[in-house]
């Protein structure tokens, strides 16, 4: 088996998957909501891209932006109309995520029949991929320089936002303790609206340059669904760089995971969803905490044999 | 009592969590620059009256005024803007962020940045242990340095009244003392404090005025000595000892 294809390919989707998925992390630590609306930015992004590309005739780059911004409005809109007169309300979770549901539906139906109406219901983003330079058997595409870079800029310029900004800051005060963050002065909803925004941009980036790799319709952004929550949970849901690792390991996965069953098993390719759902599965059976419940400074000390029983009361 | 000596007076406060009426018709007067003391058996109601003040409760009826103006209808950042500041009982640190973070947090509303950097190294002169740990993350701290830090935090927006929810619950013997020796500093600063603590004696102790809650209401209010040396509430609050 050669080993470069698959390699190249569970990079790029990890890196897919990646951006898709920060998003849905963002939103449940700092709104505590699980949004399976969430599809529906990704989903709005790609159709953006594509008829911003293909009718208007923008710049890929230009319809990037334009995905950008939509599916940030679209965000900032779920919450203004829904979640945020919910939670105001003090419903719990289970509203939240039930109402979630609902949007999704809403968006998705809204744009099929936008799409069906104007004879779109499959669409690409026409930017050609094109070889670059060989790799082994393969070739990197001038698709994967523009993907993996982006998407790493995406997570760099997120890390220093959370870390060296001071809303930043506070949006990490504000996901760890919400009262608190008032008391301190934190002006909660302001935050509120940037994260939203940060959350649709992101997604619907990501839907943008899926739009350019695979062909896409109404439903993709669902159908994508199970893989985002995959790589978020890999991540404890609420860990950023968690869910960085989760993407890839995802990408991984689906691409090499699903490549050696089926040369060495006979597994049918057609099961590569099922990957995600096992991944799921077995992270809430093994450690629902994800690669944020791993203490990586003890595990080195262990391995190190040095681990002298550090405060135990330190994570819970 | 002249309005100006009034840094926040609470009349007729009723309010408690969604239909649930946990406090009613609290009447307390803060005065500027002084311990006002609450204390009263577990379950009282002493953290929800503080939370009150904050905002983060139901006000059912009553009115929180502080320095002649009703701020009974602002949310709590805003309050934390005309100069009040809030230490919880619990949870009253982030904890995935480092010290230095929690303190930058406590300052969140000011625009002064430079002064902002010289307060902080003020605040590690008060408590030194939170120097040690600049960077470390506020969940690994032990007890009493949580307790600091969330005092510190409080005091980083520069406030004219602090709140202090039972600073010292869960919190070594040795530290106990330490963190009432810092709260006297913080007086003598000149910042008005509310003191809620369970352990009546000590608190009594060190305040002006002190105030007794049970089951949602005041029942005995006077100077702290008075009311430690008071039969009635020594039988009924301390026990006879
Ligand atoms: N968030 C809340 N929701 C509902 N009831 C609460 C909440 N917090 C406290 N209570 C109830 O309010 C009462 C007073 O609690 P509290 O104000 O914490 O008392 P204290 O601080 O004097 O121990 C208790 O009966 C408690 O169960
Ligand atoms: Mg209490």
């Amino acid at each position: 088996m050669d080993l470069i294809l698959p390699v190249l390919n569970s990079i790029t989707l990890g890196s897919l998957f990646t951006l898709m998925a920060l998003g849905l992390t963002l939103t449940f630590s700092v709104t505590r909501i699980v949004n399976f609306a969430h599809a529906e930015l990704v989903a709005i992004g790609g159709y953006v891209t594509a008829v911003v590309t293909n009718y208007i005739g923008l710049s890929i780059y230009e319809s990037l932006v334009a995905a950008f911004v939509a599916s940030a409005i679209l965000a900032l809109a779920m919450d203004e109309l829904a979640f945020k007169p919910l939670y105001k309300r003090g419903s719990p979770t289970l509203f939240l995520l039930v109402a979630s549901i609902g949007i999704d539906l809403v968006v998705r139906f809204s744009l099929f029949l936008t799409a069906d109406a104007t004879g779109n219901i499959i669409i690409q983003t026409k930017v050609p991929i094109q070889p670059l330079m060989p790799l082994g058997k393969t070739y990197l595409t001038t698709f994967q320089v523009v993907v993996i870079p982006l998407t790493l800029a995406v997570v760099v310029v997120l890390h220093a936002l959370f870390h060296y900004t001071k809303v930043g800051k506070a949006l990490r005060a504000m996901a760890d303790n919400e009262d608190l963050a008032r008391v301190s002065g934190i002006k909660i909803y302001t935050l509120r609206r940037l994260a939203w925004m940060l959350v649709g941009g992101t997604a619907g980036l990501a839907g943008g340059l899926w739009s350019i790799y695979l062909v896409i319709d109404p439903d993709f952004g669902w159908n994508s669904l199970l893989r985002i929550f995959a790589a978020s949970i890999l991540g404890g849901f609420t860990s950023f760089w968690g869910t960085v690792i989760g993407g890839y390991i995802i990408g991984f996965a689906e691409n090499l995971g699903i490549a050696t069953l089926n040369t060495w098993f006979g597994v049918s390719t057609a099961y590569a969803p099922l990957i995600s759902f096992a991944i799921i599965v077995a992270v809430f059976l093994i450690k629902p905490s994800g690669f944020a419940g791993i203490d990586l400074s003890s595990l080195l000390a262990k391995l190190r044999g040095l681990h002298k029983n550090l405060e135990p009361e330190a994570e819970g | 009592m002249s309005g100006d000596s009034v840094a926040i007076d609470a009349r007729g406060i009723t309010a408690g969590y969604g239909k649930a009426i946990i406090i009613e018709d609290i009447n307390i007067t803060i005065e500027k620059g002084k311990i006002t003391a609450i204390v009263g058996p577990n379950g009282s109601g002493k953290s929800t009256f503080l939370k009150t003040i904050f905002g983060l409760t139901r006000l059912f009826s009553g009115q929180i005024i502080c320095d002649g103006r009703d701020i009974s209808r602002l949310p709590p950042e805003e309050r934390n803007r005309i100069g009040i500041s809030y230490v919880p009982q619990v949870d009253n640190v982030f904890p995935s962020l480092t010290v230095m973070e929690n303190l930058e947090m406590g300052a969140y509303a000011r625009r002064d940045k430079q002064e902002v950097k010289r307060d902080i190294e003020g605040i590690m002169g008060i408590f030194p242990i939170l120097m040690e740990r600049v960077k470390q993350k506020a969940g690994t701290l032990s007890g009493g340095e949580r307790q600091m830090l969330a005092i510190a935090r409080a005091l980083m927006s520069k406030p004219r009244v602090l709140l202090l929810d039972e600073p010292v619950a869960a919190v070594a013997p040795k530290v106990v003392s330490k963190i009432f020796s810092r709260i006297g500093e913080i007086v003598a600063r000149g910042i008005t404090v509310i003191l809620v603590e369970q352990h009546a004696r000590r608190a009594l102790e060190v305040c002006d005025m002190g105030y007794v809650m049970s089951s949602g209401h005041v029942v005995m209010r006077g100077p702290g000595r008075r009311l430690l040396s008071d039969e009635k509430f020594i039988e009924a609050f301390l026990g006879r000892r």
